[in-house]
């Protein structure tokens, strides 16, 4: 990353990474509306990931908690985990998660109550407590 | 016209290609300038809209009720959220330039978020019911 540093100071190159964030963001949403109205059933965004999470992808909702804890949970005092294995101890969860094949076994669990969309709301409060305790940025 | 299955392939490729930045962004010499960093202080100071569509989404992708509150009117809650959000953006920009919010804010967008994605705008409305409020 040398050659970037010697064209662009700092203030620059976080600049561009904002306007890259903007771009793609308003890139997606555009796509979305184009699904959403072309002759395809189902195409959206949202419909796709729906697909996905109904398809036994417990680790989906895990990622959205814990990326939640780590952008807007911040941390005042001073750090006890190290960052990397802060990182380290969210993707192993991740990794168990995947290994173990949770949520059918989560999914038993419910099985009684009808409601069980609940489930992937239990995995979304675990990804926010894994990253709530390993995965918090230094506060502003 | 896009498949099911390009979609899929598009979003996996944004993904894929936060992810690579982020990790380039954090072994280069400047500081601040990875996603996360950057997320984190747009949601702290004026764009705190931010927490609050993270919440909406999680609540619209992963949850959601099965009863409808608008009834067939299935483009009522996508308006309204965009509502929400450029008041929101209007709200934030009009703050003071070094105001940081308080973090219990941010846990409020955030549920707040959840809830209205899974009530108001959920996925899994089971269709065609009808309530006495609703047409």
């Amino acid at each position: 990353m040398q050659p970037i540093k010697t064209y662009l100071n700092d203030k620059v190159l976080i600049k561009r990474v904002q306007y890259v964030l903007i771009f793609l963001f308003v890139c997606l949403i555009g796509l979305d509306i184009y699904l959403a109205l072309d002759k395809i059933p189902n195409n959206t965004i949202s419909n796709v990931i729906l697909d996905k999470t109904d398809n036994g992808l417990f680790v989906l909702t895990y990622f959205w908690g814990a990326i939640a804890a780590h952008l807007f949970f911040t941390k005042k005092r001073p750090k006890v985990i190290s960052p990397v294995i802060g990182t380290t101890a969210i993707i192993a969860l991740a990794l168990l998660i995947i290994f173990f094949n949770i949520e059918p076994k989560v999914a038993l669990m419910f099985e009684d109550i009808k409601y069980n969309i609940s489930i992937y709301s239990l995995s979304m409060l675990l990804g926010f407590v894994a990253g709530v305790v390993f995965w918090r940025q230094k506060h502003i | 016209m896009l498949e099911v299955q390009t979609v899929e392939h598009i979003v996996i490729a944004v993904v894929g290609f936060l992810i690579l930045i982020n990790i380039l962004l954090n072994f280069n010499k400047v500081e601040n300038d990875t996603i996360n960093v950057i997320l984190k202080n747009w949601a702290y100071h004026k764009y705190f809209f931010i927490t609050f569509i993270w919440g909406v989404l999680g609540g619209h992708f992963f949850l959601g009720s099965p009863k409808p509150v608008f009834g067939s009117n299935w483009w009522l809650p996508v308006l309204i959220v965009i509502i929400i959000i450029v008041i929101l953006i209007l709200f934030g920009r009009k703050l003071d330039r070094d105001i940081v919010l308080k973090r219990r804010y941010q846990i409020l967008l955030l549920i707040t978020g959840v809830l209205y994605g899974h009530f108001f705008w959920s996925q899994r409305h089971i269709p065609n019911i009808e309530f006495p409020w609703a047409n």
